[in-house]
């Protein structure tokens, strides 16, 4: 009796734990994403709001579902604006298992990182106006895609602005010695001809230059109707008060670089006269546009600038590419499902993407704001 | 020209004094002080906080600014210069450019300043308080129909204040004991400590007034340049080459040095682009170094030295 009494209870404590489990079922693997940007160095005013709407996205997209069930999972890391730093987390990024990266937040780090990718069949989506990153005479890089419209399509739009708003036939162009800046420029040059205006002056500045008296004073003698401004970073903005302490006083146009708070406090608020920058956000929100401000504003309690558009826009092209290659991460695979897929509509426009046009953008999608008491407003 | 002229003297203001800073270290240690920029960028940002959380005004700051940096040389030459110059002159002058990345990465790891570089409000008269209101520049007519001259309030800040820390300095080392006893030990240590100078305190106290005189530069050309940021060593580099050309051994040449290296890089800019200014400046320390190794104003038996 005792004996069995025993094998009775025994028994009972086995089968108990197994009662209420259900048949073991794994969590599903989280697809791995990286998102390389500069969240320190000079570019972190740029950079610190793309990860802030990185990690909305992710929440967003996990919120609905994932990525065809499985949660979407990006891992944020800061190159501190160095190309060669972006350059090797990338490398630890891919062989740690991520199958794509959003990279980055600037023309430099994102050419870096563009060929590891590129190499490694990776997609990549980068958000700098640098066309020349994916369009080059040797053709298309199938895995390179650009968020936020590319420089033709900003400098179209500021010229456009320049000649029917301000009337502008002259224009004297000042821009940043590096790869962005250098770009945008000869892009601007070959708009301005296009549209009739006439280029009468072209200068450089290091992107850490304090002074630019020098190229001042060459532009002001060269008697622009409109200057305009090819930069990013803090140092476009000590341009323009530099310009209007030497007397120039005619408006000034800036690339979307220039489109931070930061830079308007540095070329003097008020100060700094009739400033226009090229934006991919409308200064009146609507749409997608927004609902994404809205869901940015309660979450970190701040504006949502267009680089913040920029990392929402960058991730859920990641994720609609992996949705429709349905298991496949490989770079080719996905760039063919963004090349074939249906347009996608994000804050920053209708993104239509095919073999040749890995930006999908139109010239309409670039906004032209104004600098009105310290922020950017409609012109 | 003129206004090339005024723009070059503004920054080359800023190259004298890390200039003048790396001659009294070099005269002092025999060490040369590659963090001499870095520790402007640093007085320029504890200006700041002066500024922003002190909300004191920026002249206190600049006197904050400069006794702040008086206090980081004793310690940047206890930590730092003493114990490297054990393994020679040139082990420690290796030392102040490993300085350079720690002032360069600790200075953005402080909250309040971060990597960027930030506003630092003019020296100007106008306050919110005072209600005067001073013009931000001085606008001087030239010739008709040509655009007239601009000088920066800010400028003649930046000249005046230049004057009086070298007048300061010159009265401190020419007409003070405790000057002359720095000199005497930066010249002949062993004859010093003989008649009873302490050579170990002078040597900290001549780095110490040269991180001061740092810190003084970068508040006063922090207005204009913004203060902060990652250009203290190239700020080193050329305030370095004003001293070659100038003269290492001659405060006089250091500073003469340092404007003209600012005036030579703003004309060369104008006259062939952004990136060649740079080029330039270093192309004439490489001729100095091979035509007149002194300096202008250098002794030529320093250069054995």
């Amino acid at each position: 009796m005792n004996r069995t009494l025993l094998a009775a209870v025994v028994s009972a404590c086995v089968a108990a734990p197994m009662a209420g489990a259900s048949p073991g079922v794994a969590a599903p693997e989280p697809i791995k994403v990286a998102a390389i940007l500069s969240t320190s160095g000079p570019s972190a005013p740029l950079g610190q709001p793309q990860s802030n709407a990185v990690k909305l996205a992710e929440k967003d997209i996990n919120a609905h579902g994932g990525i065809n069930g499985r949660p979407l999972q990006i891992d944020i890391v800061d190159d501190g604006a160095k190309a060669d730093v972006a350059a090797q987390l990338a490398t630890q990024m891919i062989s740690s298992g991520h199958v794509a990266i959003f990279c980055g937040t600037r023309t430099d780090t994102s050419a870096a990182v563009a060929r590891v990718t590129s190499s490694g069949n990776v997609l990549q989506v980068y958000t700098t106006p640098t066309e020349s990153l994916w369009r080059s005479p040797r053709g298309v890089t199938k895995t390179l895609f650009e968020v936020n419209p590319r420089d033709q399509l900003e400098a179209i739009a500021l010229l456009t602005f320049a000649k029917t708003r301000l009337h502008a036939t002259k224009i004297g162009i000042l821009h940043d010695e590096n790869l962005y800046g250098t770009g945008g420029a000869t892009i601007a040059q070959n708009e301005a001809k296009t549209l009739g205006m006439t280029v009468v002056g072209d200068e450089s500045y290091p992107g850490t230059a304090t002074d630019f008296t020098s190229q001042i004073v060459k532009l002001r003698d060269a008697k622009p109707d409109a200057i305009v401004l090819w930069g990013a970073t803090t140092t476009p903005g000590l341009a323009i008060k530099s310009a209007r302490s030497l007397g120039v006083t005619v408006p000034i146009l800036g690339s979307s670089g220039i489109g931070s708070p930061a830079i308007l406090q540095v070329a003097g608020g008020a100060a700094a006269g009739d400033v226009y920058s090229a934006s991919p956000l409308a200064p009146v929100p609507a749409g997608e546009q927004k609902t994404f401000e809205t869901m940015y504003d309660g979450e970190y309690h701040a504006h949502a600038n267009a680089f913040a558009a920029m990392g929402w826009d960058a991730v859920q092209i990641i994720a609609a590419a992996l949705r429709d290659a349905k298991g496949k991460t490989d770079g080719a695979t996905l760039a063919g499902a963004l090349e074939g897929g249906k347009p996608l509509s994000l804050v920053e426009g209708t993104y239509k993407f095919s073999a040749s046009d890995h930006n999908g953008l139109v010239p309409n999608d670039v906004h032209i704001v104004k600098a009105v008491n310290g922020t950017w407003g409609a012109p | 020209m003129v206004q090339l002229l005024i723009a070059g003297l503004t920054v080359g203001s800023e190259y004298a004094l890390i200039a003048l800073g790396i001659h009294i270290v070099l005269r002092a240690t025999r060490v040369v002080n590659f963090a001499q920029g870095e520790l402007t960028i640093v007085g320029g940002l504890i200006a700041l906080s002066c500024v922003e959380s002190l909300h004191v005004s920026v002249w206190i700051a600049l006197v904050v600014a400069t006794f702040a940096g008086f206090v980081l040389g004793l310690a940047f030459e206890r930590i730092v210069l003493r114990p490297a110059s054990r393994g020679g002159e040139t082990a420690a002058t290796i030392a102040t450019i490993g300085a350079v990345f720690v002032l360069l990465y600790g200075h953005a790891l402080v909250p309040a300043w971060g990597a960027d570089p930030h506003v630092l409000p003019p020296f100007s008269i106008a306050s919110a308080n005072s209600g005067a209101v001073v013009p931000d520049s001085v606008t001087v007519s030239l010739s008709k129909g040509a655009p007239p001259l601009v000088i920066p309030t800010q400028s003649l800040w930046v000249w005046t204040l230049l004057v009086v820390a070298l007048v300061a300095l010159f009265v401190f080392f020419e007409r003070t004991y405790y000057g002359k006893a720095i000199r005497a030990a930066a010249d002949n240590p062993l004859g010093a400590r003989l008649i009873g100078i302490d050579v170990r305190s002078t040597r900290a106290i001549s780095v110490a007034l040269a991180v001061a005189l740092a810190a003084y530069g970068g508040a006063i050309i922090g207005p204009i340049t913004l203060v902060g940021g990652a250009g203290g060593f190239a700020l080193a580099i050329k305030g370095f080459v004003g001293a070659i050309l100038g003269g290492l051994t001659s405060p006089i040449g250091c500073v003469a040095g340092g404007l003209l290296v600012g005036v030579i890089e703003s004309f060369a800019v104008w006259r062939f682009g952004s990136d060649v200014g740079d080029p330039v400046v270093y192309s004439l320390l490489l001729m100095m170094l091979l035509v007149r190794p002194q300096g202008v104003f250098g002794r030529r038996d320093a250069v054995r030295d």
